[in-house]
């Protein structure tokens, strides 16, 4: 059984179409995220607010959720505290914006911002969707990720792109490890566009998300390249463009298939996963998507053109790919 | 090829049962993280004064030394509280000099006369406020160090309260609370000395002490207290040790603690205990002498700990010296259970939707590959048998984002699969035959799955290097679904393939 027959498209020809488009995507983003006064970090990233609420009877986590959640507390950290019988729930939120602003403005002081954005939450539970609130306490807390483990997290990663750019240059050529990094970027920076377009916050299972999205990326771009690689030594009269479409073509089944399957796994998360997974799901989806696309929309027609700026064919650095040994496995 | 393939087929279910063994029962051995299961809730105080009143004294020690090296005459610098100190009878001609180290080297601290030749120097409210900050920064990092060697990944680590010296830290799971309390609080001061006298019952039997001497407490074999008095400045600190680890003394067969040094510390061991043989060096902890060995022969980078511990003390302190020692005490102020932080509604639709999109994959790839279907499934399943297992031998801690990443990796696993199978059909697609398309199929794809997989891992072999906790555990979780992910499309499947086709001469069809 094959879903699709020998497709025979010329995907260089509309290399300038995606572009295009994915430069119009990131325009559209940066304009987003500037109008929004940049992206939305989540309870993981900024000061918050701790309130432990007792109720006259044992509350139900998904209700008191679905009260905050209303009051726009996107990613708040709801826990039962101390013993079940207590009857007392501990909310984290995250401070709200307009506190923030509010606070630089030099006219409140923090304190102030807490017991307003506290205030909110306890009067939206004495509305009663949760039960009755007996009393309550209120604490602020510090980011979970500190400007250090952010710091070194950012190291991390990009440290860990560069050594893919390397790895790939050595296997391939490094004009193909620059492809597969800048089609990740794009990748990365297009996802965070969409993010920021439908409103979606920041959090570490985001940024988990999005460290899975250039492993997906990376691996789809490779499949292509190395069909690429395979084919120059097969086909030795075609020019390069004929024999990235011919192999972008030959591997559009596997392509189609993978990432469909991958697609059904993150949709099920995003469509029946709730509220706590749908910012995660998202930048999966999203990322699939995205990935997909880049390797034949980007990371290809990068290699292309520099080959074409070059000039030269250079065939003979194709020559010095270690022969695959046969395999007995 | 009979025996072969037997021979495989004994390692596979060989591998399969260790693994169930090391999953089953889950519940012991992965542990669910704060958002499914809870766990303990703490609060605690740094106390902050304690760096201010170490700064105090090495600015103290510091600043004598300097006006030594300039031969500026004074009588003595006196402590008076934290962050103050008096300078008796400084020699006021050369006061533009004083003011100039103080403002190049002391820029946080305040000189003014206290009259009659004495001058006060006091650490600046603001610049102790900066101290007192870092000190809880210091802190948190050092705590998240220690409970990343604790393998409990994913624990919230944060400030509490506006009186900027109260740590929050959630911890994932209700057992061992006491280990972990235990090792978060202990200060793991560790500082070798020499011993200028002792031990003695009492502090009286000592000689006086001066202004580069200390004493000690420590327990003598008898287990009464005594005391040893030991040099003021250390010889090696904490901060000079590259690693610690438990071991087993041979000599009296009792677990200690075997420590290596920095380059650095290790040429100051050398020399120190090259100048010092025969004399006795003070192992001091948290202020207490554990030990104090005779010098033998001068000592290079490595050395251990010789005490009266038990093999959990051993390794438990082993584990706070590697994480490095808190710049200031802690105090527990508030120790309560909290419950998973998603409802059991939020668990459900997760795992929910979890399973649905796994069976949603494998069921499309038995539709589409038929019998070959099945054949990725079983490798599939045997993937996500691996990944849990290795896992659960991590203690990784699983969290519902974590389930979703596992079913996502299995989902990113059928990409080598589908490679396979779809080059398998190519190839059948040019007229050969089954067996040969499967071998042709199989070599080909080996480089691009191979290349695929590794520049994965080398991501995450630096991501796990150079990142700390949760991108640490991320690239574990990603390497092994990696390598698992290999062996079970390019070694399982293919076994799977000729176990099938072995009964058989001929093959005319494959059903793929």
């Amino acid at each position: 059984m094959d879903i699709l027959g020998d497709t025979r498209i010329n995907w260089i020809k509309y290399r300038w179409w995606f572009a295009g488009i994915s430069l119009a995507l990131l325009v559209a983003g940066l304009f987003d995220v500037i109008r929004k006064d940049g992206l939305r970090y989540g309870i993981d990233f900024s000061e918050g607010t701790m309130v432990v609420a007792k109720f006259a009877e044992a509350p139900e986590i998904d209700e008191v959720r679905a009260v905050v959640t209303d009051l726009g507390y996107g990613s708040a950290v709801i826990q039962s505290y101390d013993r079940p019988e207590m009857n007392q729930v501990m909310i984290r939120v995250e401070k709200a914006a307009e506190d923030e602003t509010a606070e630089t403005a030099g006219q409140r002081t923090p304190a102030a911002g807490i017991d307003e954005t506290a205030n909110r939450i306890l009067a939206a539970l004495r509305g009663g969707a949760a039960g009755e609130l007996v009393s309550s306490s209120t604490e602020i807390v510090g980011p979970v990720v500190g400007e250090e483990l952010r710091r070194r997290a950012r190291n991390a990663t990009l440290l860990a792109l560069f050594a893919m750019l390397i790895y790939i240059g050595f296997r391939f050529e490094p004009v193909y490890g620059v492809g597969a990094t800048v089609a990740v970027i794009h990748d990365v920076l297009v996802t965070l566009a969409l993010v920021s377009l439908f409103n979606y916050e920041i959090s570490l299972n985001v940024i988990a998300a999005f460290m899975t999205l250039v492993g997906y990326s990376v691996n789809d771009t490779i499949v292509i390249f190395d069909r690429v690689r395979e084919n120059r030594h097969i086909h030795r009269r075609l020019d390069l463009g004929e024999i990235v479409n011919l192999s972008i073509n030959q591997t559009l089944r596997r392509t189609v298939l993978t990432s469909g399957l991958t697609l059904l796994a993150v949709g099920a998360l995003l469509t029946w996963g709730g509220e706590v997974l749908r910012a995660f799901s998202f930048v999966l989806v999203a990322g699939v998507f995205v990935g997909t696309y880049s390797s034949i929309a980007i990371a290809s027609p990068i290699v292309l053109w520099w080959r074409s700026v070059r000039g030269g064919t250079a065939a003979t650095a194709e020559q010095q790919r270690p022969q695959a040994p046969p395999v007995r496995v | 090829m009979a025996r072969r393939l037997r021979l495989k087929a004994v390692l596979l279910l060989l591998l399969v049962a260790g693994l169930v063994y090391v999953v089953n029962p889950p519940r012991d051995t992965l542990v669910l993280g704060l958002d499914l299961q809870g766990g303990i809730h703490l609060v605690m105080r740094v106390h902050t004064e304690d760096a201010v009143r170490v700064l105090t004294d090495e600015t103290a020690e510091q600043f004598a030394e300097h006006l030594d090296n300039e031969e500026i005459d004074f009588a003595d610098i006196e402590t008076e509280g934290l962050g103050q100190l008096t300078i008796l009878n400084l020699d006021d001609s050369r006061l533009r000099e004083v003011r100039d180290i103080v403002a190049f080297s002391w820029p946080g601290w305040d000189l003014r006369s206290a009259g009659g030749g004495d001058w006060s120097f006091n650490l600046r409210p603001s610049e102790e406020i900066v101290v007192r900050e870092q000190t809880v920064t210091q802190a948190m990092e050092t705590i998240r160090r220690r409970v990343d060697e604790l393998g409990v990944a994913e624990p919230v680590i944060t400030t509490h309260g506006n009186t900027g010296d109260q740590i929050l830290v959630q911890l994932p799971g209700y057992e061992d609370v006491a280990r972990a309390k235990e090792i978060i609080q202990a200060t793991a001061q560790l500082e070798l000395r020499l011993v200028q006298a002792g031990p003695a019952l009492d502090e009286a039997a000592l000689p006086p002490l001066n202004s580069s001497l200390e004493n000690f407490p420590t327990e003598l074999p008898t287990g009464a207290i005594g005391y040893y008095q030991v040099n003021r400045v250390a010889a090696i600190t904490g901060r000079d040790l590259r690693n610690a680890r438990q071991a087993i003394d041979f000599q009296t067969n009792t677990p200690n603690v075997e420590f290596s040094l920095h380059a650095e510390g290790a040429s100051r061991f050398r020399d120190f205990t090259g100048a010092n043989v025969g004399r006795q060096m003070a192992i001091v902890l948290d202020d207490l002498v554990v030990s104090a060995p005779v010098i033998q022969s001068p000592i290079y980078d490595q050395g251990q700990i010789v005490g009266n511990f038990t093999v959990d003390e051993a390794v438990d302190l082993a584990l706070v010296l590697r994480a490095g020692a808190l710049p200031a005490s802690l105090e527990y102020q508030e120790e309560r259970t909290v419950g998973p932080s998603l409802g059991a509604d939020s668990i459900r639709s997760g795992v929910t939707a979890s399973l649905a999109g796994l069976a949603g994959v494998l069921l499309f790839i038995i539709f589409y590959y038929r019998l070959s279907g099945v054949n990725a499934v079983v490798a599939l399943l045997l993937n996500l048998l691996i990944l849990l297992g290795a896992m659960a031998y991590f203690a990784a801690t699983l969290t519902l984002p974590g389930i979703a990443g596992v079913i996502l990796t299995i989902g990113m696993g059928v990409d080598a699969n589908v490679l396979i199978f779809e080059r398998i059909k190519e190839e059948m697609r040019t007229g050969k035959p089954p067996r040969t398309a499967i071998s042709v199929g199989f070599s080909r794809v080996f480089w691009t799955i191979v290349d695929a997989n590794m520049t994965s891992l080398v991501a995450a072999a630096i991501l796990f290097q150079f990142g700390t906790g949760p991108v640490q555990g991320f690239a574990v979780t990603l390497s092994i679904g990696l390598v698992s992910n290999v062996f079970t499309a390019m070694f399982v499947s293919r076994y799977i393939f000729d176990l099938v086709l072995s009964g058989r001469r001929q093959v005319a069809a494959l059903s793929i």
